[in-house]
């Protein structure tokens, strides 16, 4: 390892230099942005106005989910418990749920017919693979794109989890929605794990026909809480 | 000699009249065309997106030194471990033995242009290591020992049929699969699930790294991705040294830029970001390997350093008309289409590159279209200059250029070329046409007439009116 | 006062397009415009420029700023050379050190218009009273489209011409396929691209085919020849002259 570590060290500086000297030969580029007269102007094809600009952000959110393939719901706060115990037991290919350790006992405790295990961390991958769905939080959602952000909080859990099973229950509450891309960082904190889902895993791999469900969850149930 | 004349226009020729090839191409590119169109038009401030992007970098190249060292300082200070490759040879060895230091046998891999740019897979191979490829369509062109063809969708140029009889040949374990899109898509689920739970070490590409906070940023659709990232104890990642953004909010600006110019999605399945390692969740061990690999070159040329923006969205591809016809493998490269003819020509330097500069009709399609607003056209233009500069270019060729500039700096002399071609116009219109005419005159009469010459020059008219 | 403007006819229209020519001389002078011919002109440098020998023609650069120094606007009836003095000529001016030089380009270039914007951006003119009673589609050739944006002049000019009737061309921005030198370096590639366009072209319906640039038109109408469509091209200002001075009583 020693003798790695040598080798790396040069590789570092000799980079850092050759960068340097490339900078060198010319202080600044102007980008063509700035670069005089010579410059055609922005490519000039007129744009429509973005679609729902006069839409509020949780019908707008729910729209793009939709246009994802993933199924949504809209409850009160008092109504979570009930729908998720509905949707769940509206599959019946459910037959165990995985919840991280931080999401409120009330929501699940009207499942019935399913197993409810409580992750504690220590449950192998291989054992949660064969876990048929996940219940999580989130951190913020984006309207716009329909992303839901998830960041490792107690009420979301470690990313296994919202990962191996093939249903995803995601309850997004609507103080937790924000407009723009722009704006997931200012809620999201980035030193812990960030993972954003817009619809289910899917892939166009094959003559640009998009399947909905590869590797990740292929059902993505999303419970919109006003 | 000119080196330039084999290549491109060689490559390419077979490829132009391969039909099945062609209709392949044609229906991918123009559905991706309309469907970014739709989404880009969605977004009101694109214009405004596009040169955020654009600046932001320029501003980490013109301090690319400072952004690497910051880089270089934050993970490590999330307990990730940087190790620093100069080229390709040096960064394979560095994950060989980072493998070899957990005894493994076996990697799974999220997919990533730097590591083909590299020949990882190949390497490690020789090295009784096997790589295995985890996106579908990598996983399609590893499995049929075939050549990526699209940045995005390597595997663009194979139809469905074509890979239902790969997978029967390899992965579907002697089942009967029909070529159903989603049929083929959950024989590699079932294929793979299997390695990602039990490989213990997985290698990414990096799309974004941020250099004030360490996070690193892998985009992906399928979820191969999030399985590589989270599930394997020791995860290691590489970059390019352009890969780097400097805060959270630039991120936030490529990630709109992205899904759109790229799959034409509001935002893709997933995006994944982790600063180093954290605890309970996800890999003990993270080493992300720097890359210059001639980067660093590229950088000193104020022109072609543009280049070094890219993103690898493939925008360009789809928009390109002569990658619409000629498909990705004609460039040789991991680098297909119009972002491939000015990086690799910068990057590699070798002979099947170099005629990649001439590969386009400059319509300037792919810098409409590229989020980060790389003048391709311009760079394509330079590197042309570049390449006859070097001395590439043949003889004769050199010789008709520098007659005719002579001869058009000279207004009598001009005009004396312009009657010469008046005297001869006669037989010039009469000529047989078609491919049998000489030199540059016979590859235009392949397939055109050439454009009759008329009794009098304007000039000759224009003094005739002036009295 | 009388406004005057110098023509820049290109090599390639000098020799083989004077039509084009004239046309748009009598356009100009048919809305009051002075037209001159600087009679020192040749060659913008674009074909030397695009193939890789821009070194070549820095005297190129020099030799027009020379030729066109005397004049206040010049209108030049090639889109890509219009493109190429606007994105080539000041960093080339600048590449050789010559400060005069740079001053005379930088101050130079901003007075290049292509034909079409000079009537409708800097004259205001939508209407010069042509007529031609024919089916016409119009391609936006890359450089008019994507380098000098002036897609929408051609098509207000197009417009006014009485009795023409402009069709929708499908895929109306995709190239034609000709680029310069690229036409034969990549025949084949050419060939293929401009065999789209042709279909496109008869898918259209059109008996005649519009554009900005004799260059790109010489290649389609290559091959509208060669497989003997009965198609015809025409330069805008060709259209634009059609029956202009019959309008005038
Ligand atoms: S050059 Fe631009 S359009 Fe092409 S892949 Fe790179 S970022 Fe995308």
């Amino acid at each position: 390892m020693a003798e790695g570590h040598g080798f790396v060290e040069s590789g570092r500086d000799r980079i850092l230099s050759s960068v340097r000297l490339a900078l060198l030969s010319e202080a600044e580029f102007p980008s063509s942005a700035q670069a005089g007269v010579a410059v055609p102007g922005a490519p000039g094809t007129p744009l429509a106005p973005p679609e729902g600009e006069q839409m509020g952000d949780l019908d707008l959110l729910e729209e793009v989910l939709r246009d994802y393939k993933a199924h949504v719901t809209r409850a009160s706060h008092d109504e979570i418990p009930n729908v998720l115990a509905q949707l769940i037991s509206d599959q019946p290919l459910i037959k165990s749920v995985v919840v991280p350790k931080g999401l409120d006992p009330s929501w699940y405790e009207k499942i019935t017919g399913s197993e409810i295990i409580l992750d504690l961390d220590s449950i192998p991958h291989s054992e949660l693979a064969a876990v048929d769905a996940v219940i999580t939080g989130c951190t913020t959602a984006v309207a716009e794109t329909g992303t839901l952000v998830l960041s490792s909080r107690a009420d979301e859990g470690r990313r296994a989890i919202s990962l191996l099973p093939d249903f995803h229950f995601c309850v997004v509450r609507s103080e937790a929605i924000v407009r723009s891309v722009a704006e997931i960082f200012q809620r999201a904190d980035a030193s812990r794990p960030v993972t954003l889902i817009s619809g289910p895993s899917a892939t166009s791999d094959i003559e640009l026909r998009r399947v909905e469900g590869v590797h990740g969850p292929r059902n993505l149930f999303v419970i919109l809480v006003q | 000699m000119s080196r330039i004349k084999a290549g491109f226009s060689t490559s390419s020729l077979p490829r132009i009249g391969n039909s099945q090839l062609r209709a392949n191409l044609r229906s991918a590119t123009s559905s991706i065309r309309e469907k970014r169109a739709r989404v880009v038009g969605e977004k009101s401030d694109w214009e405004e997106l596009r040169r955020k992007a654009e600046k932001i970098k320029d501003q980490v190249l013109n301090n690319l030194d400072a952004y690497l060292t910051e880089l270089e300082r934050s993970v490590e200070d999330v307990g990730g471990k940087v190790h620093w490759a100069r080229d390709s040879q040096e960064a394979n060895e560095i994950i060989l033995s980072l493998i070899k230091s957990h005894g493994s046998k076996q990697v799974i891999k999220v997919k990533s242009l730097t590591t083909d740019e590299m020949q990882l897979n190949d390497f490690l191979q020789a090295n009784g290591i096997s790589a295995y490829e985890t996106d579908l369509a990598e996983l399609i062109v590893q499995l049929g020992n075939d050549r990526p063809s699209h940045i995005l969708v390597p595997a663009i140029h194979k139809n469905r049929s074509e890979i239902r009889d790969l997978f029967k040949q390899t992965i579907a374990r002697g089942r009967d699969i029909s070529d159903d899109p989603a049929e083929l898509a959950e024989t590699s689920r079932s294929y793979l699930r299997e390695k990602f739970l039990s490989t213990e070490i997985a290698i990414s590409g990096v799309n974004f790294a941020v250099a004030e906070t360490g996070t690193v940023c892998v985009v992906e659709s399928e979820g191969n991705g999030r399985m590589c990232l989270t599930l394997p104890r020791v995860l290691i990642s590489v970059m390019g040294i352009e890969k780097i953004v400097p805060g959270l909010d630039d991120l936030a600006v490529f990630l709109e830029l992205l899904p759109r110019s790229s799959t034409g999605e509001r935002m893709n399945p997933y995006t994944s970001l982790w600063s180093g390692v954290y605890p309970g969740d996800g890999p003990e061990e993270f080493h992300l390997v720097i890359l210059d690999n001639r980067r660093s070159a590229v950088l000193a040329d104020p022109i072609g350093r543009q280049a070094l923006r890219c993103i690898r969205c493939s925008a360009c591809l789809n928009v390109c008309p002569v990658y619409e016809r000629s498909g990705g493998h004609a460039y040789d490269s991991v680098y297909p289409g119009p972002i491939g003819a000015v990086l690799s020509p910068q990057l590699f330097g070798n002979e099947s590159s170099l005629s990649l500069p001439w590969a386009s009709s400059l319509c300037g399609a792919c810098y409409e279209v590229c989020p980060v607003r790389i003048n391709i056209p311009e760079v394509l233009v330079h590197l042309r200059e570049k390449v006859i500069v070097d001395g590439h270019s043949s003889l004769a060729e050199r010789s008709l250029f520098a007659a005719l500039a002579r001869a058009l700096t000279n207004t009598t002399a001009f005009e004396l070329l312009e009657k010469v071609m008046l005297t001869v116009r006669i037989p010039i219109n009469r000529m047989p046409v078609g491919g049998s005419l000489p030199g540059y005159l016979g590859k235009w009469g392949v397939t055109r007439d050439l454009p009759e010459i008329p009794k009098m020059t304007f000039r000759m008219w224009w003094r005739h009116r002036d009295g | 006062m009388t406004r005057k403007a110098s023509l820049f006819v290109s090599c390639f229209n000098d020799v083989l397009y004077p039509e084009t020519a004239r046309s748009a001389i009598r356009v100009l002078e048919k809305i009051g415009v002075e037209v001159e011919f600087p009679s020192n002109q040749t060659c913008c440098g674009q074909i030397h420029i695009n193939t890789g020998y821009s070194g070549m023609a820095v005297p190129l650069v020099r030799h027009f700023v020379d030729a066109f120094s005397g004049s206040k606007e010049i209108v030049a009836i090639s889109g890509s050379c219009t493109a190429t003095i606007r994105e080539h000529y000041l960093r080339m001016a600048e590449k050789t050190g010559d400060l005069e030089l740079v001053e005379r380009t930088r101050e130079l270039v901003p007075r290049v218009f292509e034909f079409s914007e000079y009537l409708t951006g800097v004259l205001g003119v939508a209407d010069v009273g042509s007529s031609y009673p024919h089916r016409v589609c119009y391609h936006p050739t890359c450089h008019s489209l994507r380098s000098l944006h002036v897609w929408d002049s051609a098509i207000t000019l197009l417009k006014a011409v009485r009795g023409l009737e402009l069709v929708d061309l499908p895929h109306a921005e995709q190239c034609c396929g000709f680029g310069g030198t690229f036409s034969v370096k990549n025949s084949a590639m050419s060939s293929a691209i401009l065999a789209d366009k042709v279909a496109n072209i008869l898918a259209s319906g059109a008996e005649t085919v519009v554009a900005l640039d004799n260059s790109c038109l010489s290649n389609i109408a290559g091959a509208l020849k060669r497989n003997k469509t009965g198609v015809s091209v025409m330069h805008l200002a060709e259209v634009l002259a059609h029956g202009i001075d019959r309008e005038e009583a």
